[in-house]
């Protein structure tokens, strides 16, 4: 993917661990980036120059910068990810948000038992780290808002979020946490019941990295989740769900890239492999399915017993299933949050049913 | 014009602003094509200038400043570009070499349909930040010709750009509207 491989280009060369080759596309690529500057009066200029100096001025004077754990948003997502097995539920929100619509809601998020002034943190072109009193962390993306009450004192956890933000929640379930964003609330679940409500909406993605969620409409007049589900969706590991206001639908999916899941025991990723010596595809695809915690079902037996052989670690996991796929002369399609592999088998596997093995001795 | 102690007082940070605010403000406009951006790209550069100001010693003050507002602008593409993806993988695509070899071939396409002279003025121009007139007196040219080196390279890469290239969507639409 062009974007992902752009961003790998230009990381690196701001890291400064780039090849000289890199380094001239990169600076070859930015001279070609100029659009023509409309002209601006000389009053428009002076203005500008004050406005500028007085921001400038201003944050001079409240410099508490607070240094970044990490350097890049990419090792962070992947600390996170790691740390949170352990810890708690990852979630990525995505919704086009603006800052008025955090502004408007702010004054309604302390209805609970939380007397506590709202934290709010908005973000410009950078990305920020926000920490939660309970020690939850949220990576906002550039142009993004949220807000929270500053204590935590209620008997529940609540975000406001407009814009983007991957979350790392850290587990507590007596105290439930909660994430609304335009018409959604998400909920990272320990417990579960949950009511919705609906409001026309523009489309809201979430994204669930580890753990599991909730994802169910807010009620119109009320914050607070108070009855069983209704209407709402589970979200597990490298699944999504897409809510449209105007269809008031969620559409289930899966994520662009899912990921393999992290050991529940340990920290580390392990680097699982995926290595096939003339394996039944019926038991690939097992292997895959426990992998990613994504079901994959196979529509016709004929396919069970066709080998595979391959080395297919390295690869995306819709990458291994083209590759599995071509050995089967099947193909899959992607039906909500499950992967249907279709096809007439192989040739070489005949009519065999089951999986050729070689005698065991 | 190229000195700087090693350490700026209000007055020195000021005059430093004053004389550089503009330049910086539309070399960082005319890459971002968004005002509130390059607003804001300037002033970081500044705060985070008077934030070093202790530790600072740069004998080249406009090469300094013209490095640091470039390295914003990257940022800001590499920013947009990660809110952009939907997925958090740390890892080096498979086809990161083979998207390199096509980057390389479409630039160097583009690149090279300029005139050697068009192309050094424009590079200078348009990657280091220099002005015409400093272009000027380095090359040894006329304004005037330094200009048109500069308007005619722009008009010709984007002719080409938008012919020919069918990669990279993201790269074109960075630069044409």
């Amino acid at each position: 993917m062009s974007k992902h491989n752009f961003h790998t280009l230009l990381s690196r060369y701001r890291s400064g661990e780039c090849t000289e080759r890199e380094k001239h596309l990169v600076e070859q690529w930015f001279s070609m980036l100029d659009e023509n500057i409309s002209e601006r009066s000389k009053e428009e200029n002076e203005q500008l120059e004050e406005k500028l100096w007085k921001a400038i001025q201003e944050r001079k004077e409240l410099a508490r910068v607070k240094p970044s754990r990490f350097t890049s948003g990419w090792k962070w997502a992947v600390a996170a990810v790691i740390i949170m097995t352990a810890a708690g539920w990852a979630v990525y929100l995505t919704l086009p948000g603006t800052e008025q619509a955090i502004g408007a809601e702010t004054a309604m998020l302390p209805h609970s038992t939380s007397v506590s002034p709202m934290e709010k943190v908005s973000t410009g072109i950078g990305s920020k780290t926000v920490i939660l009193p309970d020690g939850s962390e949220i990576r906002l993306s550039p142009y993004s808002s949220v807000a929270y009450s500053s204590s935590f004192d209620g008997d529940k956890r609540e975000v406001l979020l407009a814009g983007k933000a991957f979350f790392k929640v850290v587990a507590n379930p007596g105290k439930p946490f909660f994430v609304y964003s335009g018409e959604i609330v998400t909920r990272v679940l320990g417990t579960s019941f949950w009511i919705d409500g609906s409001n026309p909406a523009r489309s809201i993605e979430v994204s669930v990295v580890t753990g599991k969620v909730t994802v169910s409409k807010r009620s119109e007049a009320d914050f607070v989740p108070a009855g069983p589900v209704k209407g709402g969706v589970i979200l597990t590991a490298n699944q999504k769900v897409k809510f449209s206001g105007k269809s008031d639908l969620f559409e289930l999916g899966l994520v662009e890239e899912p990921v393999p899941l992290l050991p529940e025991e340990s920290e580390m990723p392990a680097e699982e492999s995926f290595i096939f010596e003339d394996t039944p595809i019926a038991e690939v695809i097992e292997k895959l399915e426990n992998a990613y915690g994504i079901e994959i079902i196979l529509e016709n037996d004929a396919l069970k017993g066709c080998l595979f052989r391959g080395d297919i670690t390295r690869q995306p996991l819709f990458n291994k299933l083209d590759l599995l796929c071509s050995a089967g002369n099947a193909t899959y399609e992607i039906r909500g949050t499950r992967v249907l592999v279709s096809g007439e088998g192989c040739p070489a596997a005949g009519f065999h049913t089951g999986p050729q093995k070689e005698p065991v001795n | 014009m190229a000195l700087i102690p090693g350490n700026v007082d209000e007055e020195t940070f000021e005059a430093i602003y004053r004389e550089y605010w503009l330049r910086l403000y539309d070399f960082a406009l005319a890459k971002v094509h968004d005002p509130d951006v390059a607003e804001e790209i300037v002033q970081d550069l500044f705060v985070n200038l008077w934030e070093k100001r202790k530790g600072l010693r740069v004998t080249n003050l406009s090469g300094y400043l013209f490095v640091a507002v470039r390295n914003r602008i990257i940022d800001h593409y590499k920013q947009r570009l990660f809110s952009d993806l939907e997925t958090v993988d740390a890892v080096t695509a498979p086809d990161y070499p083979l998207f390199l070899d096509e980057l390389e071939n479409e630039v160097k396409q583009a690149m090279g349909r300029l005139p050697d002279k068009t192309r050094e003025i424009f590079m200078l121009n348009r990657l280091e930040g220099k002005s015409v007139g400093e272009i000027s007196e380095k090359l040894n040219l006329p304004k005037r010709t330094v200009e048109y080196h500069i308007t005619q390279g722009l008009r010709q890469l984007k002719t080409f750009l938008r012919s020919v290239s069918t990669f990279l969507p993201l790269f074109l639409a960075s630069i044409i509207i």
